[in-house]
């Protein structure tokens, strides 16, 4: 009975079959263009080392090898560590923006709230400077002490202004002033009506902060950069990053001759893309049960 | 509606005490104090280190404030370097006519896929067609220098080779800048879809469905309920998006404009945008001094920049204005 | 829906609660437990995978000399190490020791520890150790900053050879002594070969005239002859010597010895691969010949046929120096540190070479003689460049006592660059060196790659460079340099 209401509802706002087969194409195709990129990622990291220093990156290698994961494997322990890392500074960073960011929304984007438009400058500000790196990177190490802490991976991001805005733009248009000023003849405090009438409301919104914010702490590694360097606290993208750099400033060194001074191996190229592979694919991969709730609300 | 109906009843707000309008306020001030907190220790204490750019920065041993508080006042010396630079013209060119075509074209494409999208009938399909899309968004510029490589590589490069195997001459795209800017602007473009669609189908798929069960009744066609049903909906956050990449006009992706062309020389002219710019001129010297004026003055005409067309969409349209 | 929504409040609550009570109960890491002083050491690489125990026992020898000072080592990555530690430098973060970076201008602005007295008395016979050349290059306003590892004091790019591809391809490399010499092996090869690099270069890559000192580093123009012939301050570009180079190298692209994507490349030819035939390397006393580089390639064969002179230049002298915080809260234990690093041989080698009993084993422990085992591997011991005297290194037994008779002969024949110990300072002229940087970004890897006609290409850069600022920098840097020729 519900199911049926629910698809009558889904038909009127949709396309007809025709404009809509149209679309389906398009967006595949678009679609497809997409993970091209990743497809040909997947193919480097199974290319033979050799290969790429002879004949370039290709999309069909002429020899294929798994010396990439190999080498991977024997990182094994540290890429889960670090995904446990990236997964938890996710996890609790998103939860903590999306709360803080919708709180702070949610009183801006009230008429009676006095100092609204205080506060909205307030926040606003900060989206128009940069405090610069070394500063933050004082405030972080020396005011609040959080050198190699895993907190350091999620205070620096655990707000955001963006967020705010898309918050209060959500509260001003879908959240009718009417019902609360009912809830509050009724006698509500402003607590409940926030926690029992705007929160459920403002699911949808909540859940697009929380996609946007998670995409950003899944791939954040310049906080890590600065301020871990225990190898327990090493988030997935920064192990990425770290390759990656590695490689280029080993290559150049080598280009420029100091091949002698490197007491390390170069990693092997095509490890940063098997990097890549597993650095992606969780993420990618959970996108679309997230989604379910950004469309539930 | 705007009746005033609170428990207490109100007194003329002029004469009311400062600490008794923050009682009454309190459980808003509440909401917001996690928020202020944050600003404050991540925002408002290290801004006060943009000073150094007004400064010839010394090193002291009593730490960083102390050397902020006792380096030399220089004026706008740290400044000088970017009008100095015969560059200048052609760095500003690039940047503004850059940001302004991804503005544009951003702002355009996001809306189009996101309205399209809420649309669909296929939500299977569609789940799979969004999670496909996201994936640019995964992959750096540096992982994807490489994908573009292996398409433009002047021997080795796919593209080229189809311009062979069909009687053509091989391009040598690293060294000829007028291909770039389109190479540019698509990848630009394209990596960005998925993403900042994401907010406009969300908007879109939040408008209550009567609205379109009225427009259907009125006989509307489909353009006419895209347009008069869920172009309006979506306007209040895409006039906030169009404010604050406004503000963005001065800074740019480094990774698109550095790593993509490979930091080639020869295309320096058409992928040199301010902050390439600061990192090919400050990485030699790494001076605190000028870096943070470069970025202060990308931040001052930023501020301008949002103030200004705050100041137009007010003017137009109240309630979608910033502040 | 309601009680989810307060369970993720009080979450939200806990978390801030457990942060401020994190950050509050953290207040700093001073490291002064049990009347100990850890000296913290911050250097690029990769963390050793046997790290914990070079550390204990390292720990275990310092302890011999001084029982109150534990070493702590941090390691940052290669390609991380310079941001975080500029950042580290201008934040004045309190580290006790770390791996220099764009030295000369650090200490100008004063980033770094004076270390002249305390290097007189708490490393005076590690300073006498180490080559005289080494402080000269190190002074900046007359003072020494730093703690330099003893170790190449001069150093000549060489063009190496992969032997096996020589042998295979009957070349004839006896001849070769420049780059232009080195033609018809490269055109033997490319013919027979034309799918691998046949002068494997690529971005980054920067060709040397066979004396020339530059003081504000190769990636800008400004240069120095070596040989002090000449006092001028000239740019590089400019000189007949260089242009012929660059010529020689675009016809070298032209033909395709040279990859055609070389401006941009970051393809990798590892030294153990055949992906190669010549690669310009950086060789010294203390490589022995090509020994150190032949076991970096895993044993392969290579010969190296030098293209500069020998001379002891600032540049050399800066590839390796210890400095200390201005802020340090430990300087004299740093500086004592550095004391054992440079003179305690067991110390040194067990860091360098990884464990004895593991990594290694003595063959003659009278003569430092040592045989190294097949745990010997990379990640596994510190690079020993850049970790103290390399004169207190043990050996292996493929170097000989004449090949070391060498080395000493060598050193003490190379001559000093008229330009040692020319630090220049240029604050005065940022905004015009920034400018120049800039310029240089556009034609750096299109002339030194070859892929640029050098004589119109680098007319245009010259005009770029007059409106930069050429000229002020030049006049500056002649005067300071003229100043530091009058007070030698």
């Amino acid at each position: 009975m519900r199911k049926k209401k629910r698809i009558s509802a889904v038909e009127i706002r949709k396309f007809s079959s025709g404009t809509n087969l149209f679309f389906n194409i398009f967006l595949a195709i678009f679609a497809l263009s997409c993970i091209l990129p990743f497809v040909f990622i997947i193919i480097l990291s199974l290319t033979k080392e050799s290969d790429i220093t002879l004949y370039g990156y290709q999309f069909w290698p002429k020899h294929w090898g798994t010396m990439s994961y190999v080498y991977l494997a024997k990182m094994g322990k540290q890429v889960l560590t670090s995904l446990g890392v990236t997964v938890f500074i996710t996890v609790v960073g998103t939860i903590i923006n999306s709360l803080f960011s919708s709180t702070y929304a949610y009183a801006i984007s009230r008429k009676d709230f006095a100092y609204a438009k205080f506060f909205t400058i307030f926040a606003l500000i900060s989206m128009l400077f940069v405090p610069g790196m070394v500063p933050t990177y004082l405030v972080i190490t020396q005011m609040l002490g959080l050198k190699d802490n895993i907190w350091a991976l999620i205070l620096p991001m655990s707000f955001g202004v963006y967020n705010v805005l898309i918050m209060r733009s959500f509260f001003k248009t879908s959240i009718p002033e009417a019902i609360i000023e009912s809830a509050r003849i009724d006698g509500a405090s402003e607590l409940r009506i926030f926690r029992s009438i705007v929160v459920p409301l403002a699911i949808p919104g909540i859940a697009t902060i929380s996609l946007f914010t998670s995409l950003g702490y899944w791939n954040d590694w310049m906080n890590a950069l600065l301020y871990i360097t225990d190898d327990k606290l090493v988030p997935l993208q920064y192990l990425l990053v770290k390759i990656q750099n590695n490689i280029q400033v080993m290559t150049q060194q080598m280009n420029s001759g100091g091949s002698a001074m490197l007491a390390q191996n170069v990693p092997a190229e095509g490890m940063r893309f098997a990097v890549v592979v597993v650095a992606t694919l969780p993420i990618a991969l959970t996108y679309p049960s997230s989604r379910n709730t950004l469309l539930k609300g | 509606m705007a009746q005033k109906a609170t428990e207490t009843p109100m007194i003329p707000r002029k004469k009311k005490k400062f600490f008794q309008t923050m009682w009454d306020n309190r459980v808003f001030l509440m909401l917001v104090a996690p928020g202020t907190l944050f600003l404050i220790v991540f925002f408002y204490i290290p801004v006060f280190a943009n000073v150094v750019a007004f400064q010839n920065f010394q090193y002291s041993d009593q730490g960083f404030i102390y050397s902020v508080l006792h380096s030399p006042w220089v004026g706008f010396d740290n400044f000088k370097f970017f009008f100095k630079s015969a560059d200048f013209w052609l760095v500003l060119r690039n940047t503004v006519g850059y940001s302004m075509t991804f503005l544009l074209l951003n702002f355009f494409f996001a809306i189009f896929f996101g309205v399209v999208m809420s649309q669909l009938r296929n939500q299977r399909l569609l789940k799979t067609y969004q999670t496909m899309m996201l994936f640019p968004y995964f992959l750096s510029w540096a992982i994807l220098s490489y994908f573009v490589y292996a398409f433009l590589s002047s021997d080795k490069g796919i593209l080229n080779h189809m311009i062979q195997s069909f009687g053509g001459q091989p391009i040598d795209f690293y060294n000829s800048p007028w291909v770039w800017p389109v190479i540019i602007i698509f990848l630009g473009v394209w990596k960005g879809i998925g993403y900042n669609s994401i907010l406009y189908f969300a908007t879109a798929m939040g408008i209550d469905p009567s609205y379109y069960d009225a427009a259907m009744i009125d006989g509307a066609s489909k353009w006419q309920q895209i347009k008069n049903v869920t172009l309006p909906h979506i306007l209040p956050i895409a006039t906030l998006m169009l404010i604050l990449n406004i503000g963005g006009i001065f800074h740019s992706d480094f990774g698109l404009f550095y790593l993509i062309p490979r930091n080639s020389g020869a295309l320096i002219n058409v992928t040199q945008t301010f902050d390439t710019y600061i990192y090919r001129a400050l990485t030699t010297s790494n001076d605190i001094g000028m870096s943070t004026a470069a970025g202060l003055m990308q931040s001052v005409v930023g501020a301008l920049l949002i103030v200004l067309s705050n100041w137009v969409v007010r003017r137009k349209h109240p309630e979608s204005a910033l502040f | 829906m309601k009680k989810w929504v307060r369970n993720i409040t009080m979450l939200g609550m806990v978390a801030l609660s457990a942060t401020v009570l994190a950050a509050c109960g953290k207040s700093s890491d001073s490291a002064e437990d049990n009347g100990k002083t850890t000296v913290s050491m911050y250097m690029p690489g990769d963390k050793p995978k046997n790290y914990a125990q070079i550390i204990s026992k390292a720990n275990k020898q310092i302890h011999k000399t001084y029982k109150d000072i534990d070493l702590k080592m941090n390691f940052i990555g290669w390609g991380d190490y310079e941001q975080k530690y500029n950042v580290m430098v201008t934040s004045g973060d309190d580290y006790d020791l770390a791996f220099a970076q764009s030295y000369p201008a650090n200490a100008a602005k004063g980033a770094y520890a004076d270390l002249t007295s305390l290097i007189k008395k708490d490393a005076k016979k590690s300073y006498d150790s180490v080559d005289p050349a080494y402080w000269k290059g190190l002074k900046v306003n007359k003072k020494i900053y730093g703690f330099p590892v003893n170790a190449n004091v001069f150093a000549q790019n060489t063009l190496t050879f992969n032997q096996e591809l020589v042998d295979k391809n009957n070349l004839d490399i006896s001849n070769v002594d420049s780059y232009a010499s080195m033609e018809p092996a490269l055109a033997k090869f490319h013919k027979a070969n034309p799918g691998v690099a046949a002068f494997a270069i690529g971005q980054g890559y920067k060709a040397s005239p066979a004396h020339m000192d530059f003081p504000l580093g190769n990636g800008l123009p400004f240069a120095i002859d070596s040989s002090g012939k000449d006092k001028k301050i000239v740019n590089a570009y400019d000189t007949d010597e260089m242009q012929g180079i660059l010529a020689t190298l675009h016809s070298y692209y032209l033909k395709g010895y040279i990859p055609q994507d070389a401006a941009t490349s970051s393809t990798q030819y590892n030294l153990q691969d055949n992906t190669w035939l010549v690669r310009q390397e950086t060789q010294g006393p203390y490589d022995y010949g090509d020994t150190v580089l032949s076991n970096n390639a895993g044993g392969k064969k290579l010969t190296s046929k030098a293209i500069t002179d020998p001379y002891k230049s600032s540049a050399q002298s800066q590839v390796a120096i210890w400095t200390v915080s201005k802020t340090s809260k430990h300087k004299e234990a740093a500086v004592k540190v550095l004391n054992l690093l440079n003179t305690d041989k067991t110390l040194l080698n067990n860091i360098t070479w990884g464990l004895e009993g593991q990594q290694w084993n003595f063959t003659d422990k009278e003569k430092g003689k040592i045989k190294i085992t097949d745990k010997y591997k990379p990640n596994y011991f510190i690079g020993a460049w850049m970790m103290g005297n390399n004169d207190n290194l043990y050996t292996q037994d493929s170097v000989t006592d004449s090949m070391i008779q060498t080395r000493k002969d060598k050193i003490k024949d190379a001559k000093q660059s008229a330009a040692l110990g020319f630090n220049p300072d240029t604050t005065m002229v940022k905004t015009e060196v920034t400018n120049i940087s800039n310029v240089m970004s556009k034609y750096l890897d299109i002339l030194n790659t070859g892929t640029a006609d050098p004589a119109p290409t680098i007319k245009k850069m010259d005009k770029e460079l007059k409106t930069a600022g050429y000229d002020k920098v030049q006049k500056e840097l002649q005067s300071q340099y003229d100043d530091f020729l009058a007070g030698k």
